[in-house]
């Protein structure tokens, strides 16, 4: 149990964007680093307000992903408090390494969150294997948390991802109807909100489409007609 | 037996103000101390609906989807992605009991009247009661007509109206529904996310809460779902919930 280890131990540790260190009686979790200045200290009652914007003040939907705010830390005055704030910063993390690192994580295909989904995301289930290939990589490579139901032995450091977020159900969702009209690709803009994919220019859905529908590289199978990029 | 309580809501990816309510019950019912742990999930928002039931240690666990309406998210989404069964549901060890939503409770009347009071209705004003609404099912106008005739038979204002987003009885014709000269809106939304803050405010034209036509005026009050007798909505909801056998 290699985290709870750690908090029972009160040594160093990382997770995701965070680290842990133990000052004396306190805990110390702490953002990415703000550069020269001292970290601004956060109170737990509103870690999980301050940790829902990125620097740029930019909702994020999706708590793994890589837009921690930088330059803060929170002090714990227990190990309860600690995981506490673990939890507000990642959800539902802890449990589910313990649950990996024990063997019952419960993990669900992707295939199986998408057929389930109704009304407007049915659509996802639609999409092709290739674009769910695409999809994963344009949003899962932006999240500290590895996907347990692709194929592969996760890290030791790993925080695995059971089961398909609602955010990638949503990116299933449009690129299953690109499939069928691709559109035009635009420059990316990383202040557009992060989860909007209809958004020309949105950050992830540029990533899709420039791996999705990019010109395949010279052989005998092509998936469909290059574009023109 | 530990008991868990969950509160079920909807979640935005867009929008963060939409769970924003669902956290602050969460807290004043922790405060409270009626349930071992309280737990919040989404459907859009993390954490989410289908893993909530196992993260919790408790093994009495009553879910209140914190929605108005009994309808496309209470009957088939929630269920299926908490893998319920019914009102009861028996689940890894779990007894998992799974209330109606606030939006069928009748002291949620109360908290309508106590928004209309706070933006100054009084017994000679008309209030209309907002809900989304939607052609697609029927089932989501149903809570709304039943709120607002609680609200008309507590007698506090002149004349109460149910109107909606998106179906018929239309917001925009809250003037020929309700004849008095002034009239307040209560939303009847969980939070104050884009509707409430601002599709319907354009849509209505309401500027600085209030809107003037001819000699009549319209204001706007602030969500039901935001307010802090919810929470007591919830645990009502939760403690009848308890027992079910």
């Amino acid at each position: 149990m290699r985290i709870e280890a750690a908090i029972a131990a009160r040594t160093s540790f990382r997770l995701g964007e965070i680290e842990v260190r133990f000052d004396g009686p306190v805990a110390v979790v702490s953002g990415p680093p703000g550069g020269d200045t001292a970290p601004v200290e956060v109170s737990l009652e509103v870690l999980r307000e301050f940790v829902r914007a990125d620097d740029h003040g930019r909702y994020r939907p999706l708590p793994g992903a890589r837009t921690l705010p930088h330059g803060w830390e929170v002090r714990c005055a227990s190990a309860g408090e600690l995981r506490t704030a673990i939890d507000e910063v990642y959800p539902l993390a802890l449990q589910h390494i313990s649950q990996h690192e024990r063997g019952d994580l419960r993990v669900v295909a992707l295939d199986d969150v998408l057929q389930r989904q109704s009304g407007r995301y049915a659509l996802a289930a639609g999409l092709s294997g290739k674009g769910r290939e695409a999809a994963c990589r344009a949003l899962c490579s932006r999240c500290v948390r590895t996907p347990s139901w692709q194929e592969g032995t996760l890290p030791e450091e790993a925080i695995p991802c059971p089961e398909a977020c609602s955010v990638l159900i949503a990116l299933c969702r449009e690129a299953a109807l690109w499939e069928s009209s691709p559109p035009a690709p635009s420059p990316a803009n990383p202040t557009l909100p992060f989860a909007q994919f209809e958004a020309p220019g949105n950050e992830v859905r540029e990533a899709y489409l420039a791996a999705h529908f990019a010109a395949p590289p010279p052989g005998p199978v092509q998936h469909r007609p290059a574009r023109r990029r | 037996m530990a008991r868990a309580l969950v509160l079920a809501g909807h979640g935005s990816h867009l929008d963060p103000a939409s769970s924003r309510p669902v956290h602050e019950h969460a807290l004043r019912l922790r405060a409270r101390g009626t349930f071992d742990e309280v737990r919040c999930a989404f459907w859009k928002e993390e954490p989410p609906l289908s893993r909530i039931l196992e993260a919790c240690d408790a093994d009495d666990v009553t879910i209140v989807p914190v929605f108005i309406s009994n309808g496309y998210f209470t009957r088939t989404v929630l269920p299926r992605e908490m893998g319920l069964t019914g009102p009861i549901s028996h689940m890894s060890g779990k007894l998992v009991r799974y209330t109606e939503p606030v939006g069928s409770h009748p002291a949620l009347a109360e908290v309508i009247v106590e928004r209309a009071l706070e933006a100054g209705a009084g017994p000679a004003t008309g209030v209309a009661v907002l809900g989304h609404g939607t052609p697609r099912n029927p089932e989501s106008e149903r809570n709304v007509f039943f709120q607002a005739g609680l609200v008309a038979k507590m007698g506090h204002f002149a004349a109460v109206a149910a109107v909606f987003l998106e179906q018929e009885p239309n917001m925009r014709d809250v003037f020929q529904r309700l004849d008095t000269r002034e009239i307040v809106m209560v939303p009847l939304f969980v939070a104050e996310g884009w509707h409430v803050g601002v599709s319907i405010p354009m849509d209505m034209a309401i500027g600085a809460g209030e809107l003037r036509r001819d000699d009549r005026t319209l204001r706007f009050a602030a969500p039901v779902g935001t307010h802090p007798l919810l929470a007591g909505v919830i645990n009502d909801l939760a403690s009848a919930a308890a027992a079910w056998r």
